[in-house]
């Protein structure tokens, strides 16, 4: 699993131990995040969410 | 006449205007009803009430005058959780953070109910920030569930289905990111709306994540809550996400029926996906049995897994949250609750790739959702897993807080309705949801009412003085 840290001035911020749970909690989130798209998948914010039309 | 306190905005209103009802005797009645019960609920964090009243005495007026230009919720309270904007009051999103806000103008929903006629009584709990809760660590304490104030009554828009389910207000207005106005009217007993995303302005409104909140009504029956989506949609400039539509009659079709209607069953999100308690597996049953015998054609079909939809909400929400609130998390960590913190830091860790690829799954997903709007006029499935659980059991919280199959429309956009289905065997209420294509709001009405008529479950209200009171010292 790619590890995701939280950001070294937040970690001083909040606690070392409240950092490290939040880098597992998102780190597990980001692996499990179905990414099987097609390589040309727009993303949503191309689209108008309302309709999910493209945007002109 | 009923009491007063559980009359229906709508019958509120057509009596109010035939002069059989007037706005500060309502008014004054439901503030005593606040006054006697609120100490045990928590569901309001700032009233005003000579405000209110002095509000309800100028619609008396009007309506003694014989003015024919009536709004819709003339002389009707209503409330707003605390992250909706009225001029001059305090929007605090139930944060220390946020404590000294004084707005400077209205949220556009909220001159929208002022314009319609109908009187504001004050501003609701929330978890903070729309995001935490319920939290002991605040200078405010978590609402409570009318149906027993030892349980959780839902969330973020906690004191929105507090105050609604109790008879303080006959409609509050919540917000819904991943699920906050649907989550407190399951736990309560109430119709709650989530719109289409777009429907309605977010302008005024503390945001959570861009792109997914979304403003909605908590109502105590399908009639009150399609009139009060009625008022509050519609195109607005300032909210670069309102959609450029007219607002339709959300009530018309309200007595036709679903006869012939084509409604899919998500099954897995709790049978499968998750496996909810027995009671809400045997209501959503009964629940589909009604409908089927109400002439509707019932299908199953079938989804990307709950976690998946979950997991693209949250990476959404959460990156979002964080380019909003990493300011306040590195200079005001300590006024956030324990558990606001903990749910919104992990949003500082995703990668900026994580959160494009969560996007373009939203996109995707989207997409495939709505292709069963082809075939079908609506769809349903759970809310809750479970009924509400003890509020003060931080074991049954952490256990029970994410059971729920809300999010995925928070990700698609469709609308989505919860409806009541029962109760379970501790008497708590449980629920359903129905959804449907983008802005076709006014079947999910249809569908929810046509069920309501045969089951009645929204006719049913907690006994206050035994679930309500607080504990002698």
């Amino acid at each position: 699993m790619n590890i995701r840290n939280v950001p070294e001035e937040i970690k001083t911020a909040v606690g070392e131990e409240r950092a490290s749970k939040a880098s597992e909690t998102a780190s597990a989130a980001a692996e499990r995040l179905d990414r099987d798209n097609f390589w040309h998948q727009e993303s949503a914010n191309v689209y108008r969410a309302q309709t999910w039309t493209e945007k002109k | 006449m009923n009491e007063l306190h559980w009359l229906e905005a709508h019958e509120a209103a057509e009596l109010i205007a035939s002069k059989k009802l007037s706005p500060v005797e309502l008014t004054q009645s439901l503030l005593n009803r606040i006054e006697k019960y609120d100490p045990g609920l928590n569901a309001f964090l700032t009233m005003r009430p000579e405000a209110s009243l002095a509000a309800a005495k100028e619609a008396e007026d009007i309506v003694m005058r014989d003015d024919t230009s009536l709004g819709p919720l003339h002389g009707v309270p209503f409330a707003l959780k605390d992250i909706i904007d009225v001029s001059s009051w305090p929007t605090t999103a139930h944060s220390k953070i946020l404590a000294d806000n004084i707005a400077e103008k209205d949220a556009e929903v909220t001159a929208r109910l002022k314009a319609a006629g109908a009187i504001l009584l004050g501003k609701l709990s929330t978890h903070e920030f729309a995001l935490g809760g319920p939290s002991f660590d605040l200078p405010w304490p978590p609402a409570r569930n009318p149906w027993g104030r030892e349980y959780y009554p839902g969330g973020s828009s906690s004191g929105s289905g507090a105050a609604v389910a109790a008879g303080f207000v006959p409609i509050a207005l919540g917000s819904d990111t991943g699920g906050s106005v649907r989550g407190p009217a399951s736990m309560n007993g109430l119709l709650g709306m989530k719109p289409t995303y777009g429907r309605v302005s977010r302008n005024g409104v503390v945001p959570l994540s861009f792109s997914l909140d979304n403003v909605g009504p908590l109502t105590r029956t399908v009639r009150d809550n399609a009139l009060a989506l009625s008022i509050i949609s519609g195109f607005d400039t300032k909210d670069p996400a309102s959609a450029e539509l007219g607002v339709p009659n959300f009530s018309k079709d309200l007595d036709i029926g679903v006869k012939d209607l084509r409604i899919g069953v998500i099954r897995h999100f709790y049978q499968k996906d998750m496996i909810a308690g027995d009671d809400v597996i045997a209501a959503m049953e009964e629940a589909l049995t009604v409908l089927s015998d109400s002439g509707a054609q019932i299908q199953e079909i079938n989804t990307h897994p709950l976690i998946d939809y979950a997991t693209c909400n949250r990476i959404i929400l959460l990156s979002e949250a964080c380019a909003i609130h990493q300011e306040w998390l590195t200079t005001r960590a300590n006024d956030y609750a324990e558990s606001t913190l903990s749910r919104l830091l992990p949003g500082t860790a995703f990668s900026a790739v994580d959160y494009v690829q969560a996007l373009r799954t939203r996109a995707r997903y989207a997409a495939e959702f709505n292709t069963f709007f082809n075939n079908f006029d609506a769809v349903i499935t759970v809310n809750n897993m479970e009924a509400a659980f003890p509020i003060e059991d931080s074991a049954a919280r952490e256990k029970y807080y994410p059971r729920q199959a809300r999010a995925p429309f928070n990700v698609t956009g469709n609308p989505a309705l919860a409806v009541p289905i029962g109760f379970s065997h501790e008497g708590l209420p449980i629920s359903m949801q129905i959804i449907t294509n983008q802005f076709d709001e006014a079947m999910a009405y249809r569908v929810a009412a046509t069920y309501d008529k045969v089951t009645q479950w929204t006719a049913k209200h907690p006994d206050l003085d035994k679930t309500a009171t607080l504990p002698a010292e």
